[in-house]
């Protein structure tokens, strides 16, 4: 048996939707990239999937299933709990666009990745500890790490037609950022994945996630991160 | 390798604490007894956990640790995220009273018990669905199974030297809840854990759990009373 392993990076909402799906959402956001990485070696074949100036696939507008992973529930490792911001904790928003529970087209979203059965965990933090509002001090995750078990290929599928087939045991990041690195914080532009929210606390930096470390740490700074919902 | 079960039920709050533990805070509330219960045939060794008339274990005032499981952080599968009421989603809280981090003695805690590397799930709701302020709706689980694996036996040892060694392929249960059932809803014990919470919202009828397709852990009682809580 394969593991296939993604790796999540930049604006994108880990949902877990009232119909059972747990679905990444890729935010609609200035300068930011729907991306799908893969090195070539594990790409199969390609139908569809247009491909940028880096060799990067393009997913925006695009809904995306994954085909080769068992369905069900995902379960979530305690680093995922501890290292991946809650939209309902950092925000006085608490329902989502509807568009997301069916996976519709949105202006606040630039893509969907449907995923199965397979364990979340915070691969990598920021370098910082912060607090949102009132919160107790955090380390956030820059990269969050899903991995399913596979066999053989896996497809990544949608809606529209196109596939992608990659070797079983590939690691395959899903990136949702800007093509240069920026400084800033972005948890502000979440605020448009939720219909109620009227604000979204920014990370305040409280210190150093040095000490207490789980999981590999790298940049000082809290920039382009996930978050989960709800 | 066997698997221990552990079923928890009514006013405990699953705490990922700032150190890394895994810790069952269950509340000091009036009438609520803590207690740890589990078969007969089960059991192979006692020393000083007293018993109540039913026979099951008195918790009060103890800091269990479980030996014979694997130490770590614990897993927690999407039932558990979705029906496991958040306190610092239910409340203006977001900081615990610090005994917890430490485990010491509480006026706010009746017992503590840390786990280990294992697999958090909802394993049944109440019938209700409820909203908590604004919150979207849930089915708040009634019963929160902690499963784990084990080899041969595993041992509840308390800091104050009493240990109890049970079969690790047990279901053991523990409970923090009235001797008899009780209505209306008790979130608001919560409130004692937190250190700046003003207010608990307390769960408000939405809905049912019993119908429909998303159900995915069994349900029963339709009202919602003792629950667990996770934090943060």
């Amino acid at each position: 048996m394969d593991t296939l392993t993604i790796l999540f990076v930049g604006l994108i909402a880990h949902v877990l939707t009232d119909g059972g799906a747990q679905r990444a959402v890729l935010v609609s956001a200035p300068q930011h990239e729907a991306r799908l990485i893969v090195d070539a070696a594990d790409v199969i074949e390609n139908r569809g999937f247009e491909r940028d100036a880096r060799g990067a696939f393009k997913l925006e507008g695009e809904h995306v299933t994954i085909d080769g992973i068992p369905h069900g529930d995902a379960i979530f490792e305690a680093s995922y709990l501890r290292s991946v911001p809650s939209l309902t904790r950092i925000s006085d928003g608490t329902t989502l666009i509807p568009e997301i529970e069916t996976a519709s087209p949105s202006d606040a979203v630039a893509a969907y990745v449907d995923l199965g059965r397979g364990t979340f965990s915070t691969a990598d933090t920021w370098g910082s500890q912060v607090t949102f509002g009132g919160s107790k001090a955090m380390c956030i995750a820059s990269t969050v790490a899903f991995r399913a078990p596979a066999s053989g290929e896996i497809v990544f599928r949608t809606d529209s037609g196109k596939t992608l087939r990659v070797k079983g045991n590939a690691t395959v990041q899903i990136v949702n950022d800007p093509p240069l690195g920026v400084t800033a914080t972005h948890f502000h532009m979440y605020a448009k994945l939720l219909r109620d929210a009227t604000r979204i606390e920014e990370p305040v930096r409280t210190g150093s996630c040095g000490g207490r470390r789980r999981v590999a740490t790298h940049d000082i700074s809290a920039g382009c991160s996930n978050s989960q919902y709800p | 390798m066997d698997t221990l079960t552990i079923l928890f039920y009514g006013l405990i709050a699953h705490v990922m604490t700032d150190g890394g533990a895994q810790r069952a805070v269950f509340v000091n509330a009036p009438m609520h007894e803590a207690r740890l219960i589990v078969a007969e045939s089960s059991i192979i060794e006692n020393r000083g956990f007293a018993r109540d008339e039913q026979g099951a274990f008195v918790l009060e005032g103890e800091h269990v640790v479980i030996d014979g499981i694997p130490k770590g952080d614990a897993m927690f599968e999407a039932s558990y995220l979705r029906n496991v009421p958040s306190l610092t989603r239910i409340s203006d809280g977001t900081t615990l009273i610090p005994e917890i981090e430490t485990a010491s003695p509480s006026d706010a805690v009746s017992a503590y018990v840390d786990l280990g590397r294992g697999t958090f799930s909802a394993v049944e709701t109440w019938g209700s669905q409820a909203t908590f302020g604004r919150s979207r709706a849930m089915c708040v689980a009634s019963t929160v199974a902690f499963r784990a694996p084990a080899n041969g036996e595993v041992v509840f040892r308390t800091d104050s030297g009493k240990t109890l060694r049970i079969k690790s392929s047990t279901i053991v249960q523990l409970s923090n809840a009235p001797p008899l059932s009780a209505s209306g809803n008790h979130f608001h014990m919560y409130m004692k854990l937190l250190r700046d919470a003003t207010k608990i919202e307390e769960p408000v009828k939405a809905g049912s759990c019993g119908g429909g397709g998303r159900r995915r852990v069994t349900t029963h009682t339709p009202e919602i009373v003792c629950s667990n809580i996770q934090y943060p």
